[in-house]
């Protein structure tokens, strides 16, 4: 039997409430479309800039040798990257699924190519060692070869640490230490905004740079997301001495003044990486997750969902993260777009201070140099700090947008 | 009043325990790396590695590492165990691991195990029947166990291993008595106190005099071992005639037993620590680490309390402004830019300041935190000069909180415009000035104070970055310098008092708030 239909439009679920409040917010959604922009740049780094060509006629080379390159140890030695050059292929798939696929099948699909994304990942980290290539100049041998080629618009690789160069200034012409010898005219190299003190392209690095503030920023955050509302769970559910012992916990590690913690717990580590940085994000971060899921559930289980559950033998976890957590999130969300922020600002500031991860070209790392080069390493500071600053101000206003939108008393 | 006061400090006791927990942790994975002095043939000479080996002791023993973590029953440990750990390298399929783990073990017992291995040298060419069955029970097994993995990756261990346990023969006789010996001289000379940064007491003088003394007489016993003319017999009785001297030192009674169990730990050892303030001695200063944190105390607090002030002092007029003429062009101007200033790095905007203002305007001092003549000023000169090198760091560090609370006064202020009494003041016929100024800052000043007690850590902790581009010699450059010398006793002491001084800051916000707030009651 069917109910005459009063409207004939469905009402809104709360999503797409979400999504038109949000949409209302000019910044927030400007500040979307540039980070979605960032991430298509971090993920499509080398098709902008690398030192290796997408095909050349060399005849002791793979034709192709940009596609070997993308899992080449010698290349990319980084995990982050090899993630970011599988994505290169996956994420065409991903944008082909949310254009084309019907509505029913979507959610499948989706999870499908996320699925495809990390099982590639791991099965190429697994087995870099069968791509890699000898390590060759190729600019120089395909100039002396005079065969054809295409290189991607920027010859440059992250780290390919031409000293002959350092410390250009943007905008101009590569400048040569003097007494270095000179490369033929066509090799010059342009360094776009400059190089830094060890004759790095900034731009590359900085282009880089962006997959390992991402990843940092999105994982550590997830990290403890998830660690705060799994704890934060038990605490507000259960209360009494899980509560107590929790919230303990938290506030120890709320007094401790993050920063002096973080320069203990890197002495002990050997030698960082930037998995360390991302642990030590999500171990001083939990807390503030923790507290307000706790509040949320507190205030949740006395709704009376919660004891139609309870009578229906609902074993607690599944109470607790099938009906009350979903009902939550909302300002774990909100917290989650400030927390990737203030985690690549933690982030920048380790590097920053000289103590993160030195293989991965973070932008904090570059200001460092920028900070201790003096004038003419000015160029560093203001453009990896412009880089931390612009990545800082999109996600604290989408932040702003999505807390707003998520906000029944702000809706217009 | 007073009893508030008391029970917010009596709170504030579980939470200090909880951080110095905290801090013991890390301490104890601050493990000295000590594979670097670690040679191939284990102790064949004890004397190869000294000085790497002496390094790593005293780390450990600055920091009790060398101890058990909870429990210590090393008063029980049996001649068999020794035995066994003395003899690891002399096996032949033990690993490096094994054999550099037998050895830190071993020098972890120290003096207490000279007992042990005075009765091993003893009967170093008659092994007791009962060790020496259990010898051959434990070296079956090893072997089985090394047998069922895979050949580890040392190549000087022989394939496959030799079924045969030690024949007990003359030539092991001699290698065990030499190594015993050996082990006797690492483990048996006491050291001598050293106080960095104090004078000792007449008492401490004596000890150190007595030791010194005892180490150059096993000195001379070491030596017999060694070169042509090594006499492993004679060394053995010297060792004996030493021990018989000495023997009432291992002689331990029930109570003895009973503190040692408790109190010879790391963790008892940690907590007396805390609870004498001492937090050891910098070995990059080669100072005791309160001192030198109390004079960098006056700098860190300085930039503490006047980036707060500052921000506060600043924060609240823009707060204000912004929150009376909600959505003017005014209002929008100002929420923009601190906005953006809200999310500005700190360590960007500290480097341009210094950068531009500092070295390239030079009106500003680019390091330090006062002259190098300000042992010579007159107090108002020297305050003057203090302000002039701190005005730059000062700027860095409040950006971001100013903005942070502005956002949060105007907002607040926005609450309180909009209830019932601030309509009841305008229908009395206020002037709008009183009416903001008297009663609605008044209300909405409540929830700025609390936001005092959240950003005190992000604030202390702040002042690392400005202290290291300002190279301003505070807590924070040192604790950074401190992470490249691995200089853990200055870390783990920055770590506890910054703890506490923000302990204690948060309370003094509560006072605050408990005191501006009549709705709240002392409980």
């Amino acid at each position: 039997m069917s109910e005459p239909q009063a409207v004939n439009k469905p009402p809104e679920t709360q999503a797409q409430i979400v999504k038109r409040q949000f949409g209302k917010n000019r910044p927030a959604v400007w500040s979307l479309y540039a980070l979605l922009l960032m991430f298509l740049g971090a993920t499509y780094a080398p098709v902008i800039a690398l030192d290796v060509p997408f095909f050349c006629g060399l005849e002791d080379a793979p034709s192709f040798p940009w596609v070997r390159a993308l899992f080449d140890p010698n290349v990319f030695p980084l995990a982050v990257d090899t993630f970011f050059n599988v994505l290169i292929f996956t994420l065409p798939l991903l944008a082909l699924v949310l254009w084309k696929a019907p509505r029913k099948q979507r959610r499948w699909l989706i999870l499908g190519v996320v699925a495809l994304q990390f099982v590639a990942f791991g099965v190429l980290s697994a087995n870099l060692e069968s791509f890699r290539m000898t390590p060759r100049n190729w600019s120089v041998e395909i100039h002396e070869k005079e065969v054809s080629s295409l290189f991607p618009p920027f010859r440059h690789h992250p780290n390919s640490q031409r000293s002959e160069f350092s410390l250009t200034p943007p905008f101009e012409r590569g400048q040569l230490r003097p007494g270095a010898e000179e490369p033929p005219e066509e090799l010059w190299p342009y360094f776009l905004l400059g190089s830094d003190n060890l004759g790095n392209d900034v731009f590359t690095r900085v282009l880089y740079g962006t997959r390992i503030s991402l990843t940092i920023g999105i994982v550590a955050v997830a990290l403890y997301v998830s660690v705060g509302i799994f704890l934060g769970g038990l605490a507000g559910y259960f209360g009494g001495w899980v509560d107590d012992t929790l919230m303990f916990c938290a506030q120890v590690v709320m007094t401790i003044p993050g920063l002096f913690l973080i320069l203990f717990i890197i002495s002990i580590i050997d030698k960082p990486t930037i998995f360390h940085i991302m642990g030590i994000i999500a171990l001083l971060n939990w807390p503030t997750v923790l507290r307000l899921v706790r509040g949320e559930f507190l205030r949740q289980r006395e709704i009376d969902y919660v004891a139609a559950g309870k009578a229906l033998g609902y074993s607690p976890m599944r109470i607790m993260f099938r009906h009350i957590a979903p009902n939550s999130m909302a300002p774990v969300f909100v917290s989650a777009t400030f927390g990737v922020a203030g985690a690549i600002l933690i982030e920048s500031t380790i590097s920053f201070l000289g103590l993160g991860d030195v293989d991965a070209p973070s932008w904090g790392q570059l200001l460092k140099i920028g900070n201790e080069t003096s004038s003419a390493g000015r160029h560093l500071v203001w453009i990896a700090g412009s880089a931390i600053f612009a990545i800082v101000l999109i996600l604290n206003l989408i932040g702003e947008g999505l807390r707003d939108a998520l906000d029944p008393k702000l809706r217009k | 009043m007073w009893a508030y006061i008391l029970r917010r400090v009596a709170l504030m006791v579980p939470t200090l325990i909880g951080i110095s927990l905290v801090n013991f942790l890390l301490i104890n994975a601050a493990d000295a790396p000590r594979a670097g002095n670690m040679s191939t043939e284990g102790v064949v000479d004890a004397s190869a590695s000294a000085d790497a080996g002496e390094a790593v002791r005293i780390f450990r023993a600055s920091f009790n590492l060398d101890k058990p973590v909870i429990f210590n029953t090393r008063f029980n440990l049996s001649d068999e165990e020794i035995f066994w750990l003395v003899t690891a390298p002399m096996r032949p399929y033990s690993s490096i691991a094994q054999k550099s783990e037998a050895r830190d073990t071993l020098e972890d017992y120290g003096r207490m195990i000279a007992p042990q291995l005075i009765r091993i040298a003893n009967f170093s060419h008659q092994i007791p029947a009962e060790i020496r069955v259990d010898y051959k029970e434990r070296w079956t097994e090893a072997r089985e166990t090394w047998m069922k993995g895979d050949r580890p990756l040392d190549e000087s261990i022989p394939w496959p291993p030799p079924a045969d346990p030690p024949q007990f023969d003359a030539g092991f006789g001699d290698a065990l008595l030499l190594r015993t010996l050996d082990r006797l001289y690492t483990n048996a000379p006491r050291r001598p106190l050293v106080r960095y940064g104090g004078t000792m007491t007449d008492e401490e003088e004596a000890h150190n005099r007595e030791v010194r003394e005892e180490r150059r007489e096993l000195r001379r016993i070491f030596l017999r071992t060694r070169g042509e003319t090594a006499d492993l017999e004679g060394a053995r009785k010297d060792w004996n005639a030493w021990y018989e001297q000495h023997a009432s030192e291992w002689d331990y009674s029930f109570g003895d037993k009973a503190s040692m169990f408790f109190f010879e730990t790391r963790f008892a050892k940690y907590w007396n620590n805390l609870i004498h303030l001492d937090l050891g001695e910098s070995f990059m200063h080669r100072r005791p680490v309160i001192d030198l944190i109390g004079e960098r105390l006056r700098i860190s607090l300085t930039l503490a309390f006047g980036s707060l002030i500052l921000a506060y002092l600043l924060a609240l007029p823009l707060g204000i402004l912004s929150g009376v003429s909600h959505n003017s062009v005014g209002d929008q101007a100002i929420t923009v830019v601190l906005f953006a200033l809200y999310s500005m790095p700190v360590m960007f905007l500290g480097v341009l300041l210094r950068d531009y203002f500092a070295t390239d305007w030079g009106k500003f001092p680019v390091r330090g935190f006062e002259g190098d003549d300000y042992a010579n000023m007159t107090t108002w000169e020297g305050f003057k000069d203090i302000v002039w090198h701190v005005v730059l760091p000062l700027a860095t560090l409040t950006v971001g909180s100013l903005a942070y609370y502005s956002r949060y006064m105007k907002a607040g202020l926005l609450d309180v415009i909009r209830s019932d009494y601030i309509r009841t003041a305008r229908a009395k016929g206020l002037g709008e000035f009183v009416v903001v100024m008297r009663h609605a800052v008044r209300n909405s000043l409540i929830p700025i104070v609390t936001l005092l007690g959240a950003s005190l850590p992000v604030v202390i902790g702040g002042s690392v970055v400005v202290e290291v581009i300002f190279q301003i010699d505070g807590m924070g450059l040192m604790g950074w310098k401190a992470v490249a010398e691995r200089d853990y006793s200055v870390l783990l002491g920055i770590n506890i008092i910054v703890a506490v001084l923000t302990m204690v800051g948060v309370l003094l916000t509560d006072l605050l708030y408990a005191m501006l707030d009549p709705r709240i009651r002392y409980r």
